[in-house]
């Protein structure tokens, strides 16, 4: 009879877990083909103070990013939110600008409301949700962001310093102060984080923002001849129980 | 030689029989339980296995017009439950601005017409797929669909009309449950 019971107990755990990965690997793949088709321009009205959040069911964005997402600003961006993020992120930051003068490109604002909205399911089954660009050139993993010398132990100064920015969640130290989907803090045994390649073609030699001092970020300079080598940036987004 | 209170090689050992008879129930209950709760677990994995491969295929472009989901909803949804033993209902919602999960009808399409809900299922209450909201609805859902696999998946639709250039946001409900 103990064996009986041991099997039932154990019978079926494994399929189990598959098959809820599975749903959530198929979800965050969705969401991530959603970037490619939704218009920025729809998601005007998805706000952290929309009021659709209703009674606690959900995760309150207004705790990190703060009482206005700013989603009515992407009123007049009638293209694909992919479209505006790449162009935000041509010059190597995501920060809802082009370059340092200040041309309009809300990629960074557009992410965050669409995944306001697209991650509702798995926000009021009580989930949280994190999504970050990871730069080309400087992921670096958790075990580099040890101290110095003997200590070894995880730093978060380190990690401040030391790891890719910027965020799609980032409001400074108010909430977050240490972002990612690598962040110690998170239940790391039930986490499950999907990367996909986003690449950004960055500006030709002619165009204007070549020529700008401190326009582009060192690894998003533009080439001087023959074909652009494609920025290759990575989406990652993870979720996990709260 | 006379043998007194003597009444055969099992009846003289009765009250050895009685731990043995409820040994053997034990083990024969213990293995009826086993087996209905492996059915049970069997039943409940090929549910959802069987709404996973239904979602795939629903979300496998990410974007989907009302003459896709039907086109897909005869060739592929009907045949595969049909094949699995299920009921299921893939339901299309267009939401475009802000999606609405809160007290919503899983098996209400907002295309006219039901045209953005798939079915092999014949409610007998006819409020089940065609009142928005929960009120009301929601114990003939729990009168007619029992133990179902419910998923939630994103997706591009054509917005604010099906004609419309634009995407906007909609969702895809796949909904699965035993005959």
């Amino acid at each position: 009879m103990a064996i009986v019971f041991t099997f039932l107990n154990t019978y079926g755990v494994a399929q189990d877990n598959v098959i809820r990965s599975a749903h959530t690997l198929n979800y965050v793949q969705s969401v991530m083909k959603s970037i490619y088709f939704i218009d920025a321009n729809t998601l005007a009205q998805a706000d952290s103070n929309a009021g659709d959040c209703n009674k606690g069911d959900c995760q309150d964005e207004r705790g990190v990013y703060g009482g206005d997402m700013n989603c009515s600003q992407l009123e007049n961006w009638r293209v694909s939110v992919g479209d505006v993020v790449k162009k935000d992120l041509v010059d190597g930051r995501l920060d809802d600008k082009f370059g340092t003068q200040g041309a309009e490109a809300p990629g960074k604002t557009a992410l965050r409301c669409l995944f306001r909205e697209v991650m509702k399911p798995f926000r009021q089954a009580g989930y949280h949700y994190f999504v970050e660009v990871l730069e080309p050139t400087s992921y670096s993993p958790l075990q580099n962001f040890k101290g110095a010398g003997t200590e070894n132990a995880y730093k978060p100064e380190v990690a401040q310093r030391t790891y890719p920015a910027p965020w799609i969640t980032d409001t400074g130290t108010n909430y977050y102060a240490i972002h990612g989907c690598d962040d110690p803090r998170i239940n790391a045994t039930s986490l499950i984080a999907v990367s996909t390649p986003f690449r950004v073609q960055p500006p030709g030699k002619d165009d204007a923002a070549c020529g700008a001092e401190g326009m582009l970020e060192d690894y998003a300079e533009c080439h001087e001849s023959g074909p652009n080598t494609p920025l290759d940036y990575q989406l990652r987004v993870c979720v996990w129980p709260a | 030689m006379k043998r007194n209170a003597f009444i055969g090689p099992l009846g003289d050992d009765i009250p050895s029989i009685f731990p043995i008879v409820l040994g053997v129930i034990i083990f024969i209950g213990t293995i009826l339980y086993a087996n209905s709760a492996y059915n049970a677990r069997n039943a409940d994995l090929h549910l959802r296995k069987t709404a996973l491969a239904l979602a795939y295929t629903a979300t496998e472009k990410g974007t989907l017009s009302i003459q896709e989901f039907q086109k897909l909803c005869e060739n592929s949804f009907k045949p595969y439950a049909a094949h699995a033993g299920t009921k299921f209902a893939v339901v299309l919602k267009r939401h475009c601005n802000k999606i609405d999960l809160f007290n919503q009808n899983p098996f209400y399409s907002n295309y006219s017409g039901n045209a953005g809900l798939c079915t092999n299922a014949v409610f007998k209450s006819t409020s089940i797929n065609s009142t928005p909201g929960m009120a009301g609805v929601s114990t003939a859902i729990a009168d007619e669909v029992k133990n179902a696999v419910v998923l939630n998946y994103p997706v591009a639709v054509n917005c604010p009309q099906e004609n419309s250039a634009t995407l906007g946001l909609g969702v895809i409900n796949v909904i699965v449950w035993q005959k």
